[in-house]
This record gives structure tokens, C-alpha cells and sequence, in this order.
């Protein structure tokens, strides 16, 4: 049996240290980053179920008005001021309005409808702040690759990824299928088409590419995407212009 | 209420393990009440150890007083039933890599005293030996999820754990290998083993854990 003070104190020593190290590495500016883009992601499915919600449940006294606004913030906007169908008369929707096929509507469910829809207009305030607080730190933490690569895309990437240091220490290839490695692993497994882009693939760029061209120009984003994540982890310099000057390159070879 | 080791029971019909603290929950197991002793259910599904025993584990060296050291205690869900069995005269070295499962398993560290949290690679077992100083490890229980679970396993038994001693191994085939097929995995695994080890003992933990094998080995000599 070991003398329990020399346990103890070991014990003691471990538990610090161990709490030190684990501090440490939370207190990386990219933790921050990471959450704030997984609330994001959240914050956007949320809000679409409770507009989903609201045009549903308000489409009862109004469903005419459903069709005719696309835009959701619009939508709201006239579920929040209009609210019943009569006080449509000085817009665009009074002709609608005065023929509408919808049921009355008791005081009482309006104001669950306009509380409901105040919630999902507060979400949208949330996520604008969210996304400037998300291009405020990005371009601090990597002034290369969130201008290459959008700040809200790069930090998704940064997201899957954990961590600055990996995210430079990848190569260009696995940079490309980050995202994608369900039809990775598909394919290595059974041997069906490999993928050509993971998150990548919402860049804008590879977004407006001709269809055929994507892979291509996934690859070499990727390769431009690595080399300003290694320049944001090992230098300091900015390279965006230059890099910026070969994927517009890049994408005029391809569109030709 | 039936012994099956020294220290784990089954009551009504469940693997439990006298709770080191009562009250206290790990990670939301259930609490009984057994003759005035309270136990803590050991949960076949999150726990490889208990699946094991559930499959039908012949020999666990677990007593009051032993040292273990356990390679990739994670959030401490097995160590903690491990840390109810050996006791307060007992010691668990948990080694693990990730700073995310570290943080959960501290605030377990905090009232379980005889568990010691390392931050560290087990692919590196000269990075912890200044702390293991002056221990006899007693098992070394070992569930990384790692390419080279083996070689791991290998190097840590070579450097603290005496020959008379066992050592637990639970075997994830696909972080083996994502593609290949599983039986073939644990065949090459299970020959790397044999070079260093005598295999006393191998359990499938279908349906508990899939595609994981759990090997009570011997080292050869």
C-alpha cells in the first residue's frame, strides 16, 4: 500500500496541471468562433420553423397574403403592423385583403401570432450581429483566409476542424472534402464516384461555376484556401491580392 | 443481490457497483437501494467494461487497492464504476488526449479522489512515467479508438505493467479500418497481438458496442 500522502500530493499536482492545460486550450480566440457559428446554424433552423409557424398559423385569417410575400422579413413586418385583414386597406394588399377566403380571427390569436412573430424578428437582428461579430473575428484571427474564403464559410470550416493549428497543418485535398466525408468514406468503402467538394462547395465561386467545372475549381480554391491558412498560422503577411490574382485565373480559364 | 467480482454485483437482475459516494450520479445512471448500501447501475450500452461482464467475462483482477491504468478514459463513465470498485485506497491514472473529454472527467476527478487525470498521448507512455513512479500498475484497461490501438497497447504493457498482471483491450474495428471488412480487421489485429500476448479471453460486445471486440491478454514469458 503507498502512503496516501504522497498520492495526495500527486494527485493534487495532476489535477492542476491537467485543469491548466485544459484552460489553455480554451482560451483560443477560435473557441469563440466555433460557437458562435454553430449558433448560427441553429439559429437559422430555429427561425425557419417558427416562420414556418407563423405563416401557417396566421395563413388561417390571411392565406392569400402567404402567397404573394416571398420575403419573410416583409412577412413579418405586415403580420407585426396590419395584423387583421382590414387594416390592409392603405397597401399593396387591400384588393387581396377585402377578398380574401380566410376565417376571422378572435383578438386573442392574433396576439399569440404577433408574439410569435416578434420572436422570430428578434432572431433575425441576432443573426446579424452574429454574422458581423463572426467577420470581425475571422478577419483577426485569419486576415488571409476569411477574405479568400467568406467568413461565414471559413469558420464553419473552422468549425469541423476544431482547431487553427490543424486547419494549417491540412492538406489542400482534405481541405477540399471537409464537409464531405460521408460520400468520402461511400466511396473508398464501395467504390462509388468519389466527391469533388465538402463546405467548400458554398463558396460563391464554385457556386456561379459551370457545372462541370465545380471539381476543378474546387481543387484549386482548395489549394489557395491552404496556402492563406498557412500563412495566417506560420507568417503574417497578406497575400490575398495574389492569391485572389490566381483563382480569378483560374475561373476565366474555366468559363472559357 | 449476486457477487460477480470482487466488488461488482448484480441486483435485480442488473450489473451494479457500490457507489463510492452516495447521492451522486456519473452520468445519469440509476441509484438502488440495496440493504442500505447504495449501488450504481452500470449501464451495458455506455460502458465496454460492462458489457463485457454481461458477455460473460471469466476473470477481473478489479479488488480495493487497485492501481489501473486506464488509456483513453474519456469522460470517466467506465472509470467511474472502476474508481466505486477499487476504492478510496485505489488509484486510476486516466491518460487521454482530448482537452473536450478532459473537462467533463475533472469535475469527476474533483469528488472521485482516486481517480488522476493525465493529459496526454498514450502513443507516448515515457510522457506520463514520472508520474506512475513507485506504482505497481495492477490492469491496464485500454479503449482509444485509435489506428494503432495495438502498438499502443504494446508500448504501455512493456513499460508498466508487470508480467503477471492483465490487461484489458477493447478493440474498435473501424478506427481500424472505416473499409475493410471486420472480421478481417480483428484477424490482423488479433495476430499483431499474439506476438506479445496470450489471449486468455475474447468477447464480441454485439449488441452492446458494434464491431467491438474485447480481449483480456496476458503478456508471453
Amino acid at each position: 500500500m503507498h502512503k496516501p500522502t504522497k498520492l495526495d500530493l500527486l494527485r493534487k499536482q495532476l489535477l492542476q496541471k491537467t485543469r491548466e492545460q485544459v484552460q489553455e486550450h480554451f482560451e483560443s480566440p477560435e473557441a469563440s468562433i466555433i460557437q458562435a457559428v454553430n449558433t448560427l446554424q441553429d439559429l437559422d433552423s430555429v427561425f425557419n420553423l417558427l416562420l414556418e409557424h407563423t405563416r401557417t398559423w396566421y395563413g388561417l385569417h390571411f392565406p392569400e397574403l402567404e402567397r404573394s410575400v416571398k420575403s419573410n422579413d416583409t412577412y413579418l413586418k405586415h403580420v407585426l403592423e396590419q395584423g387583421f385583414r382590414e387594416n390592409f386597406a392603405s397597401t399593396e394588399f387591400s384588393e387581396l385583403a377585402k377578398k380574401s377566403m380566410g376565417s376571422a380571427m378572435k383578438k386573442q390569436d392574433l396576439e399569440q401570432i404577433q408574439n410569435l412573430a416578434k420572436i422570430a424578428q428578434s432572431m433575425r437582428t441576432q443573426r446579424e450581429q452574429l454574422i458581423a461579430y463572426l467577420e470581425q473575428e475571422m478577419k483577426t484571427a485569419f486576415p488571409n483566409f476569411s477574405i479568400l474564403c467568406g467568413a461565414v464559410l471559413g469558420a464553419k470550416i473552422l468549425a469541423l476542424i476544431g482547431s487553427k493549428k490543424r486547419l494549417a497543418e491540412m492538406p489542400a485535398s482534405t481541405l477540399q472534402l471537409v464537409g464531405a466525408e460521408k460520400a468520402l468514406f461511400q466511396h473508398l468503402k464501395t467504390g462509388s464516384k468519389p466527391p469533388k467538394h465538402g463546405l467548400i462547395f458554398q463558396h460563391p465561386l464554385i457556386q456561379k461555376c459551370k457545372r462541370k467545372m465545380r471539381g476543378k475549381l474546387a481543387r484549386t480554391l482548395a489549394a489557395k484556401l491552404s496556402i492563406a491558412l498557412k500563412e495566417d498560422y506560420f507568417g503574417n503577411q497578406n497575400i490575398v491580392a495574389d492569391l485572389q490574382k490566381k483563382i480569378d485565373a483560374r475561373v476565366a480559364q474555366l468559363n472559357q | 443481490m449476486k457477487k460477480l467480482f470482487e466488488e461488482i454485483f448484480e441486483v435485480h437482475g442488473k450489473i451494479c457497483t457500490q457507489n463510492l459516494i452516495p447521492g451522486k450520479r456519473i452520468y445519469g445512471e440509476k441509484l438502488v437501494q440495496e440493504k442500505g448500501i447504495e449501488y450504481r447501475e452500470w449501464d451495458l450500452f455506455r460502458s465496454k467494461l460492462a458489457g463485457a461482464i454481461q458477455k460473460g467475462l471469466q476473470q477481473c483482477p478489479l479488488q480495493k487497492g487497485s492501481v489501473v491504468l486506464y488509456l483513453g478514459i474519456s469522460e470517466g463513465t467506465t472509470a467511474s464504476h472502476i474508481s466505486d470498485i477499487i476504492g478510496e485506497t485505489g488509484i486510476i491514472f486516466g491518460v487521454d488526449l482530448s482537452q473536450q473529454t478532459m473537462k467533463k472527467l475533472l469535475t469527476i476527478c474533483e469528488s472521485r479522489t482516486n481517480i488522476v487525470p493525465i493529459l496526454a498521448d498514450a502513443n507516448q507512455p515515457e510522457k506520463y512515467q514520472e508520474y506512475l513512479e513507485g506504482f505497481t500498475v495492477d490492469l491496464v484497461y485500454m479503449d482509444v479508438s485509435q489506428k494503432n490501438q495495438v502498438e499502443i497497447l504494446a508500448k504501455n504493457v512493456e513499460k508498466y505493467l508487470p508480467k503477471d498482471k492483465l490487461a484489458f483491450l477493447c478493440l474498435k474495428a473501424k478506427s481500424i479500418s472505416s473499409t475493410e471488412d471486420v472480421n478481417k480487421v480483428f484477424e490482423t489485429a488479433e495476430k499483431q497481438l499474439k506476438e506479445k500476448f496470450n489471449i486468455l479471453q475474447t468477447l464480441d460486445l454485439n449488441p452492446f458496442d458494434k464491431d467491438h471486440r474485447f480481449y483480456a491478454l496476458k503478456q508471453k514469458g
